[in-house]
């Protein structure tokens, strides 16, 4: 069974509709690239998922449970994890506070991330525990980012652009970061626009366009297919 | 302006300490109520205009409380709770269908309230003063003699009290979790949703804390003062000055503000008694044109 199915969603920002009868499959202990454009709806995907913006119609099923009526306190409860695009961390709290406001148990009530895997798995993080989360550099803040989601214990990761805006030394230590959670089992779907970290970490890809899913299937089969590159990816 | 009065005021201990007593007096008295403002205001985005009916309704609970128990530490804890749970159901009936609402339709609700608060007392407890709930036994007692300065004990424990409560604020807002949450509450309050927050109860929450705030302004000030429907008007207005002048939304500030406006107001009794009002709006006028988003606030994002 899948871990998320997202089916037919439609979704609008005010008027204007972003998400055209959205479809997504995703399985368990996996990484999954969402690519598309700029503008193509990855983002509004991941609010559609979350509940921050306004859906329509369509489903959105976690482990077979419907989210759509859910608010989206209640959908991070059921196993929902959102690392917006932008980082959001809040800056006039300490590395560690941060993390503080993102833990709770899993849905089932475990918690699978006490503290001392956080440092192991983020060791970067360790001597900056008691500085403001806003002193922190953009690499450093997508590192507190992932792991005040990853406390929260959710089912499935929602990665939006953890590479837009970095250098690429620092791109590289993220991607080291999301191989280790792949082997600890961490699903996650990573939207992206660079093709290239999408290839180190994932395997399977979805392509949006125009808030369709129009194509899924291997990435290593996408990167011969130059005709859908082109056709959707190219800028 | 008797400008000489104030130097001599000054160089004199015994009105030096009297005066910056009372001023003490009035600014921590202010700033319990001026704090639960501007903590409303900083997590909800609400101006809560019926803030100053709560510090009315913090003076009748505790009267009543007194006059039918006669226990002076029960009518302020029991006046400012039932504030406290009046707010909670404020906020969950009324002012949360309304965050995101215009400012005119915020104010125009809230000011509504202060109405029909100010009624709702008088069919009560009738439209004449109630004496004050006076001086609890333990400070019946003759003044303090420091420098040949009067100071009544009682003022020195409101001071006390007032303090403490600002500490054990600082202490929850600082220090713990909900502490934490409400601050994140006031910065990204949809990224705290996505971590599974329910945003609501934060802001009912804060709200009754701000509630209970302005009920023990009032319970505390009818210890002192006569209690009167109508009373919260003009807390209201010092409290949107102290909480302008600390910036909106920033308890240290409140703080500041609230120990300025007590001393300019103390000692400006004594230097220009018929301006002391307009001082308080002077000092207002200065840090908007100076600072314009108050002494601790932050620059508008």
């Amino acid at each position: 069974m899948e871990l998320l199915k997202v089916q037919n969603l439609n979704a609008f920002y005010g008027n204007s509709q972003v998400l055209f009868d959205m479809n997504i499959n995703i399985t368990k202990n996996n990484i999954i690239a969402l690519l598309g454009r700029n503008g193509a709806g990855k983002s509004s995907t991941f609010k559609a998922i979350t509940g921050l913006i306004h859906v329509n119609s369509g489903s959105i099923l976690l482990k077979g449970k419907e989210l759509i009526k859910q608010a989206t306190s209640k959908r991070a409860l059921l196993g929902i994890g959102y690392v917006p695009e932008d980082r959001q961390v809040f800056p006039e709290h300490t590395v560690e506070e941060n993390l503080d406001l993102g833990k709770k148990n899993s849905s089932e009530g475990k918690n699978n991330w006490p503290i001392d895997k956080v440092w192991d798995t983020f060791p970067i993080l360790v001597q900056l525990k008691n500085r403001m989360a806003g002193q922190l550099s953009g690499g450093e803040q997508q590192m507190l980012s992932i792991a005040r989601t990853l406390v929260g214990n959710p089912e499935i990761l929602l990665l939006d652009e953890p590479s837009e805006g970095l250098a690429p030394i620092i791109v590289e230590d993220i991607a080291v970061i999301l191989k280790n959670l792949k082997k600890l089992g961490v699903t996650i779907l990573l939207a992206e626009q660079n093709m290239h970290f999408c290839l180190e970490v994932a395997e399977e890809a979805i392509i949006i366009d125009r808030g369709r899913s129009v194509w899924n299937g291997s990435l290593k089969d996408l990167q011969k297919d130059t005709k859908t590159r082109d056709k959707y990816l190219a800028i | 302006m008797e400008i000489f009065a104030l130097f001599d005021c000054i160089i004199s201990p015994a009105c030096l300490l009297s005066q910056a007593t009372g001023g003490l007096k009035i600014g921590m008295l202010l700033f319990l109520v001026a704090s639960g403002l501007t903590l409303v205001f900083g997590v909800l985005g609400v101006i809560n205009f019926a803030h100053g009916a709560l510090y009315m309704l913090g003076a009748y609970f505790s009267w009543q409380v007194m006059t039918l128990t006669g226990h002076f530490g029960l009518s302020v804890i029991l006046g400012s709770l039932g504030v406290g749970i009046f707010g909670l159901l404020f906020e969950r009936t009324l002012i949360s269908r309304i965050y995101n609402a215009e400012l005119l339709v915020q104010i125009l609700l809230c000011y509504s309230v202060v109405l029909i608060l100010d009624d709702l007392v008088m069919i009560i407890w009738g439209d004449e003063f109630l004496s004050s709930v006076g001086v609890p036994e333990v400070f019946q007692v003759p003044p303090l003699f420091i420098f040949d300065a009067i100071i009544p004990p009682f003022h020195l424990a409101i001071i006390g009290m007032s303090f403490i409560v600002g500490i054990i604020l600082w202490f929850i807002m600082t220090k713990t979790r909900f502490g934490r949450l409400v601050r994140a509450a006031a910065v990204n309050p949809k990224m705290l949703e996505a971590l599974g927050i329910n945003i609501n109860f934060i802001r009912a929450g804060v709200f009754m804390l701000g509630s209970f705030l302005a009920g023990l302004g009032g319970a505390l000030a009818a210890s002192v003062g006569s209690v009167v429907s109508g009373m919260g008007n003009s807390i209201i207005i010092e409290s949107f000055i102290v909480t302008v002048i600390g910036g909106m939304g920033s308890i240290s500030g409140a703080f500041l503000a609230s120990l300025i406006i007590g001393m300019a107001r103390s000692f400006g009794a004594v230097a220009m008694p018929l301006f002391t009002d307009g001082l308080m709006f002077l000092i207002m006028v200065l840090v908007l044109v100076i600072r314009p988003q108050g002494l601790m606030g932050n620059k508008k994002k």
